[in-house]
């Protein structure tokens, strides 16, 4: 009886790891032949497989990077630059996609001038993107370990010199931790509810009331990046790096996720 | 004397000989535009032929009314150029004919046998016209000047300015004819010429060289003398309507003074015919020429060229040295519009140092456009080996005639580059010595290129953050942390007291160790008594003061007796009995004092037990 219980338990164990394991291999070879379209400067059809992968809810940083890529040899600016962003919030510290994106921003009409963040925002923000957020959160574990191994220390009837080194080490691993957790926490909402947008409709007027008989503040064009900062029937409020805000068609924005 | 006269006979009759060449021709001349009514003069010439030799049949003339011939007459003419003589001779035949309806008429072919061989001229149309009504009081050479006191009327001379086209595309070969009309007037000239500026216009003059050329042309059913002034090529350079300036002249007229008062008999005897010159400003009317733009979709390459081309490339040889000048020569031929066409670009490889692009002309202007061949050349000197490839060159041009563009283009080439092999031994030639840095050159931007190998694929909208296996982490070691606090405190009494517990039993053990030793003494075994009593020493301090052996050292011992406040004295008892037994374990002498030892060592024991209590 027993027998029998352990194998029902390896078989569905097996057969669970097969089914992700058939699906890793159908996208490895997605991967494969939509990278020899792209060599082979058939930009559209690797554009159609990049997509099939990213339909199956598998995305990596390369595969936003590549589809970019082909969508900019195809002329969708707005969109590669739409993808170049997806992979840049995956992989914040990629050379390659900080220069692609800056190639594919240099194409849109709009040159807006981004306002200076104040220092201590833009270091932190900067230090946020060294990991991405399932990073932080693995690091804050440890961290969180760390500061529980601390207390240990202090609180066990050891000699002074090991409490003392347990108060402080466990001190500092809380301000890490405190750290590394509001990193992680950050991340995990903007991947919940993204807020950065890019412009993929030609051009779209930003208004300033959230419907047709709003007036036109200003005009974005394709590939701008926004931000979103509130959504209601059909209309986002967003703000322009500049500073500039207005309601604008959800439309007309598609979202960094 | 004799041979003399022979001599001169033979050359006489080379002479006569070299006269009686010259082949034979037959022309007709005539008037192609007549009015009605006026009678004019059609001559067939016979050339190199006396009239004896000529049996002639005259042309069906239909249409006119024969008034006189066919009359014939004969005349020749000796001239003397780079000492050879050369006759010509001539028997023309005259007919003078009236034209009697207005239209087109044709006067066949006239035909003539010299000599067995018959020749034959082309028909000739002539234009027939009625003149207008009005014309009819002004007519006849005297009537011009009687009436009009020596003024020039408009219908009398004016300049004309005609274009073969009017509607042409940008770029397509226009000729523009400037001509003074006049009839029934002697012209003596034309002053003052103004010529049109041809704005919007790339011009070339054309003209025949030499005085104007005279002609016969009918206009407004009248016939006019003509003279054809000017001839030019335009290209125009813009689209939109074009107009060309009026061209304006002084034109010259010479009229015979008719004196109202009866003339003398010696004014004609004395030649007293007196000339009138007047003078009077013509303008012509402007032309109009609309000019179209190219269709669209004109290729890339395209750089204004209309017209119709060849191209032929020649490459330089395919294998070459580096440091070695090469050429490569592209030849644009056909018709078109040469003059505006511009030096190509040819894209070598960047390595390749490029020189002035030369390019040498050989095309003629005429009436049909400017056709030729134009010839650019690239010099270029390779400075470093490889293979290189200098692709395929396009030139584009837009065919006015099939209102489409045609690209021709040559072959790519491939250049086999090998290395400069006299650049060491040449000062200054080689590339080492001749390197000079230079900033990277950016021709353009693109994006870098994908990225390959496994594509780390991971679930989308997933967060590790905040998840239930996240929680469940932080409880697991919140728990593990309240386990070990709860845990940590027994275990660590406990083994403290195991230390403890060693210290107190160190006297005991130390105590059996020394017993043992006493038995070892008993049985006068001195190696095993030293042995067991170093032991014991060595071990009691291990034990007493929780140090392990291997730690453990006189100086140590020592130090931890000094801590725990054992007079200097005992401490150095100690060391000295440990001293003690490890010298006598190897020494064969001094096994009386194996009693002595032992029974000191024993005390000490005891004194330190009850010392570190």
């Amino acid at each position: 009886m027993k027998y029998l219980a352990y194998s029902i338990l390896i078989a569905f164990i097996l057969s669970a790891g097969s089914v992700v394991a058939r699906d890793q291999d159908a996208n490895s070879a997605l991967w494969e032949e939509a990278n020899a379209a792209y060599i082979a400067n058939d930009y559209a059809s690797a554009s159609v497989l990049y997509d099939s992968i990213e339909r199956s809810g598998m995305v990596s940083a390369k595969l936003y990077y590549n589809k970019a890529g082909a969508l900019f040899k195809m002329g969708k600016i707005g969109e590669s630059i739409l993808y170049y962003s997806k992979a840049q919030r995956l992989a914040p510290y990629d050379a390659d996609i900080a220069h692609n994106l800056a190639i594919a921003s240099s194409y849109t009409r709009n040159r807006i001038e981004p306002i200076p963040e104040f220092f201590l925002k833009r270091w932190t923000g900067s230090l946020g993107a060294i990991m991405y957020g399932d990073q932080w959160a693995w690091l804050s574990i440890i961290l969180f370990a760390g500061v529980l191994a601390g207390a240990l220390l202090y609180l066990l009837p050891l000699g002074r010199r090991v409490r003392k080194v347990g108060f402080y080490s466990g001190l500092a691993a809380l301000a890490l931790f405190v750290l590394a957790f509001s990193f992680a926490r950050r991340d995990r909402i903007e991947t919940m509810n993204p807020s950065g947008g890019i412009v993929t409709s030609a051009s779209a007027s930003v208004k300033s009331s959230p419907d047709n008989s709003g007036k036109d503040l200003f005009l974005l064009y394709e590939g701008d990046r926004v931000q979103v900062l509130d959504a209601m029937s059909g209309w986002n409020e967003i703000s322009v790096a500049n500073g500039s805000r207005g309601w604008i068609r959800s439309g007309a924005v598609s979202m960094i996720d | 004397m004799k041979k003399l006269i022979l001599s001169t006979l033979a050359i006489l009759l080379t002479i006569a000989a070299a006269l009686a060449q010259g082949a034979v021709t037959f022309d007709v001349t005539a008037p192609t535009a007549v009015e009605t009514g006026t009678p004019f003069r059609i001559e067939f010439v016979v050339g190199n032929a006396a009239p004896e030799q000529i049996t002639f049949t005259p042309p069906s003339i239909e249409g006119f009314e024969v008034l006189a011939g066919p009359s014939e007459s004969y005349g020749y003419d000796l001239s003397i150029a780079g000492g050879e003589t050369v006759r010509t001779e001539a028997t023309t035949y005259t007919f003078v004919i009236r034209g009697v309806t207005a239209g087109l008429h044709t006067i066949s072919a006239a035909g003539a046998v010299v000599s067995g061989k018959s020749y034959s001229t082309r028909a000739m149309t002539i234009e027939v016209v009625a003149p207008p009504e009005d014309g009819a009081a002004g007519h006849g050479g005297a009537a011009a000047g009687q009436g009009s006191n020596y003024e020039i009327s408009d219908t009398d001379a004016f300049l004309r300015v005609t274009a073969n086209r009017t509607d042409v595309y940008k770029g397509e070969p226009i000729v523009v004819t400037l001509k003074l009309y006049a009839r029934n007037i002697l012209v003596s000239g034309l002053d003052n010429q103004k010529l049109p500026a041809f704005n919007g216009f790339w011009q070339q003059d054309i003209t025949p060289p030499g005085d104007p050329t005279p002609g016969r042309e009918t206009y407004n059913n009248r016939v006019y003398d003509t003279w054809l002034l000017k001839d030019y090529l335009l290209y125009p350079q813009q689209s939109g309507t074009l107009a060309i300036e009026p061209f304006e002249a002084t034109v010259n007229v010479i009229f015979q003074e008719q004196s109202t008062a009866p003339r003398s008999i010696f004014d004609d005897f004395l030649g007293g015919q007196n000339i009138r010159h007047v003078n009077k400003r013509l303008a012509s009317q402007s032309v109009r020429i609309d000019v179209r733009e190219w269709p669209d979709g004109a290729p890339a390459s395209f750089d204004g060229a209309v017209g119709e081309f060849r191209l032929e490339a020649t490459p330089p040889p395919s294998a070459m040295n580096a440091n070695q000048s090469g050429t490569y020569t592209l030849r644009l031929s056909g018709t078109g519009n040469f003059p505006l066409i511009r030096a190509p670009k040819l894209s070598l490889p960047q390595s390749f140092e490029q020189y002035n692009v030369t390019t040498s002309d050989n095309t003629r202007h005429t009436r049909a456009g400017t056709n030729g061949y134009r010839e650019f050349s690239f010099p270029f000197i390779p400075r470093s080996d490889g293979l290189y490839t200098i692709p395929a060159f396009e030139f584009s041009y837009f065919d006015p005639q099939q209102r489409r563009y045609a690209t021709l283009s040559s072959r790519e080439t491939s250049i086999e580059v090998a290395a400069d092999s006299t650049a060491l031994s040449r000062p200054g030639g080689g590339i080492v010595s001749g390197i000079t840095r230079e900033d990277l050159r950016v021709f353009d931007q693109d994006i870098q290129f994908i990225k390959r190998g496994a594509p780390g694929l991971r679930s989308k909208g997933r967060a590790f953050m905040a998840s239930p296996l996240y929680f469940g982490l932080l409880a697991f070691l919140a728990v593990v942390f309240f386990v070990g606090f709860l845990a940590l405190p027994r275990y660590l009494r406990n083994m403290q007291s195991d230390r403890f517990v060693r210290g107190k039993r160190a006297n005991k053990v130390a105590l059996r160790r020394f017993r043992t030793a006493e038995t070892s003494m008993k049985r006068d075994d001195r190696h095993g008594f030293y042995d067991e009593m170093l032991k014991a020493l060595w071990g009691y301090m291990s034990d007493k003061f929780d140090i392990p052996m291997a730690d453990l050292t006189k100086e140590r011992i020592r130090e931890e007796l000094f801590e725990r406040n054992v007079p200097e004295a005992q401490s150095l008892e100690y060391v000295r009995i440990i001293s003690e037994c490890e010298e006598a374990q190897y020494s064969p002498v001094a096994s009386s004092r194996m009693g002595e030892i032992y029974r000191e060592g024993v005390a000490l024991i005891s004194e330190l037990e009850s010392a570190l209590k």
